[in-house]
């Protein structure tokens, strides 16, 4: 029977007192210092179902709640206790090495929507090669200045954030609505100051709308370690409606 | 706690930042991948709509406790 794997902490972390995937009992593999958090695994495939998704996530959180842990992609099980054993010999440098970025932190994520239009890309009715040239470069100018504004309040926002966090990953303009999509990495003790920013840029800046979510394992700020097994949303401009 | 007032589309943001993390992110290992391939489709449409839903949403409101956000819909479990 295969071992779902949640999380990598240390092994003197307390076994969250919560069920696993289907119901299953979660428990630590051991392998000083360092540990995993598993359950069997009844099923040869899993549907990333919200249900499935939650119940990975209750586990990870739990985890969170009283140590560092380096949350693991939803999805990966391994062979046998052996198997999990071997993985925590074979990658124990990196796992303490992260451990230690991640301590005492968790993640937040930050959406900012903006009402600024993106510039049309119509072509207003051509007569000339010059007409083509004079609304290309207009064009351009447009998009320049656009993202130009976007860049500018990115900035604005993003000093008013930094000394609250250890690190960030910035995603600008994943849509033309969507100005910023990002994640922090916060301690903590600093958690709830981090919040309140966001409630104050919330109320500085009417025009632009902020969702914090959080706090989360920290996600985005782990190491792979191995190559995605299959390419699932590693570009996220792909998932974005061409309207 | 989980709070009924929500609107729904906040319970569609936190499961968008779900899937965006747990999907995407986190550490990655040579081992067994237990999702199919057929599902990484259904994964591509779901969250498209989600992003989508988030793009339209007119009022994302940082008003709720935080506390509540990650606390998954009793619906759901």
């Amino acid at each position: 029977m295969s071992l779902y794997l949640y999380a990598i902490t240390y092994a003197d972390t307390p076994l969250p007192s919560v069920a696993g995937i289907d119901g299953a009992m979660v428990q630590q593999i051991p392998h000083a210092p360092l540990a995993a958090i598993v359950s069997p695994l009844t099923h040869a495939r899993l549907a990333p179902s919200p249900l499935h998704l939650w119940q990975h996530e209750v586990v990870v959180s739990a985890v969170l709640a009283h140590a560092p842990v380096l949350p693991v992609r939803f999805g990966t099980a391994l062979t046998n206790h052996d198997g999990v054993q071997a993985t925590l010999t074979q990658h124990a440098p990196q796992f303490l090495a992260n451990l230690e970025v991640v301590r005492g932190c968790a993640e937040l994520s930050l959406r900012v929507l903006w009402a600024v239009p993106a510039p049309s890309t119509e072509m207003p009715p051509i007569h000339s090669g010059r007409d083509y040239m004079h609304a290309r470069l207009a064009q351009e100018q447009a998009q320049q200045a656009w993202r130009g504004h976007a860049d500018t309040l990115i900035a604005e926002l993003h000093a008013r954030l930094a000394p609250l966090c250890r690190a960030h990953q910035h995603r600008p303009l994943l849509t033309p609505r969507l100005l910023l999509t990002a994640a922090y990495l916060v301690e903590h003790v600093q958690m709830h100051s981090f919040q309140y920013a966001v409630a104050q840029l919330d109320a500085d800046y009417p025009a632009l709308s902020f969702a914090l979510t959080g706090p989360w394992a920290a996600y985005s700020f782990v190491q792979r370690l191995a190559p995605h097994p299959v390419s699932l949303i590693t570009n996220t401009e792909r998932l974005i409606p061409d309207t | 706690m989980h709070n009924p007032n929500r609107a729904a589309p906040d319970k569609d943001l936190v499961l968008l930042d779900l899937l965006d993390r747990a999907l995407d992110k986190g550490v990655v290992l040579s081992g067994e991948l237990v999702i199919s391939v057929a599902d990484v489709d259904l994964i591509y449409i779901g969250l498209k709509v989600l992003l989508t839903s988030v793009d339209t949403l007119q009022n994302m409101s940082t008003d709720a406790p935080l506390e509540s956000l990650n606390t998954p819909p009793e619906s759901q479990l």
